[in-house]
C-alpha cells in the first residue's frame, strides 16, 4: 500500500476533514478573542483568519472527496435502514448544503481582519466583526455535531 | 479605500451566494429532474452546487467591488447586518426544510 492509498483511506480521509474543521473552528475561536480583547496585532488576527479559512477549504475538499467518492454508495444505505434514517435525511443533507455558506464568510472575515484595532471601532465594524466570527465558528460546531449524529447512526447501523 | 471595497463587496456576494445554494438546494429537492440536470455538470448534483457557490461568488465580488465607486463606513455596516440575517435565515430555511420533508 502506497503513501497514496493510505491518504485516500476512508478512516483518514474523514480524520482530516474532521481536523481541519476543528483547526478553523479553533482560529475563529482565537481571531474571536483577538477582536473581543481589542488586541492591537493586525498580523495576529490575519494569521487567525488566514488559518481559520484555509482550514474550511481543505476541510470541504477532502471531505466532499469522501461524500462523492464512498458516503453515497457505502454509508447512506446503511444510515437509510437503520433505526435513525433522518441522520442522512435531515443532518447530512442539511450539512452538505449549509457547509457552502462557510468559505465565502470566512473571506469576509479575512478581509475584515485586514483593517487594526483602531479602524475597526473608528469605522463601528468591531461588533460586526464579532459578530460574524461568532457565527462561522458555531457553524462549524453545528455542522460538527451533525457530522458525528451521521457517523453515530452509521456506526450502530440496523441496530 | 480598496480594504473597504473588498469588505464590502465581499458581503454582498456572500449573501448573493447564501440566497443561490438555498434556492437551489430546496429547488433540487422539489424537482429531481433539476436534480438531475445539476448532476449531469459534473457527476454529482453537489459538485455542482459547490462549484456555482464558488462561481457566483467571484462574480458578484468582482462586480460590487468595480462597479461601486465609493464605499463609506456605513454602507459596510448594512452589507455586514444583512449579510448575518441571511446566514441565520438560510441556516434556518435548509434545516427546517429538510425537517419539514422527513416530519
Amino acid at each position: 500500500m502506497d503513501i497514496l492509498s493510505i491518504f485516500l483511506s476512508k478512516p483518514v480521509l474523514i480524520g482530516l476533514h474532521l481536523g481541519f474543521a476543528i483547526l478553523s473552528i479553533d482560529a475563529f475561536l482565537w481571531l474571536l478573542g483577538e477582536v473581543v480583547a481589542n488586541a492591537g496585532s493586525v498580523k495576529r488576527r490575519l494569521i487567525a483568519a488566514v488559518l481559520g479559512l484555509a482550514g474550511y477549504i481543505l476541510t470541504w475538499i477532502i471531505g466532499g472527496y469522501y461524500y462523492v467518492n464512498f458516503y453515497g454508495s457505502l454509508v447512506k444505505p446503511i444510515i437509510k435502514a437503520g433505526s435513525a434514517p433522518w441522520a442522512h435525511l435531515i443532518a447530512m443533507e442539511a450539512k452538505e448544503h449549509i457547509f457552502l455558506f462557510v468559505i465565502p464568510i470566512s473571506i469576509t472575515i479575512l478581509l475584515l481582519s485586514r483593517l487594526d484595532s483602531g479602524q475597526l471601532q473608528s469605522m463601528g465594524l468591531r461588533k460586526s466583526l464579532i459578530r460574524i466570527t461568532l457565527i462561522v465558528a458555531g457553524l462549524g460546531l453545528s455542522l460538527g455535531l451533525m457530522g458525528f449524529i451521521i457517523s453515530a447512526a452509521a456506526r450502530w447501523g440496523i441496530t | 479605500m480598496d480594504k473597504l471595497k473588498s469588505i464590502y463587496a465581499s458581503a454582498y456576494s456572500t449573501t448573493i451566494t447564501i440566497a443561490i445554494v438555498v434556492g437551489l438546494t430546496i429547488g433540487a429537492e422539489l424537482s429531481a429532474s433539476f436534480k438531475a440536470w445539476l448532476a449531469t455538470f459534473t457527476g454529482h448534483h453537489w459538485v455542482t452546487k459547490s462549484w456555482i457557490s464558488i462561481i457566483v461568488f467571484v462574480l458578484f465580488f468582482v462586480i460590487f467591488k468595480f462597479v461601486k465607486k465609493s464605499i463609506n463606513e456605513s454602507q459596510i455596516r448594512t452589507a455586514l447586518a444583512i449579510l448575518q440575517i441571511f446566514v441565520i435565515l438560510g441556516f434556518i430555511a435548509i434545516l427546517g426544510f429538510y425537517m419539514y420533508e422527513f416530519f
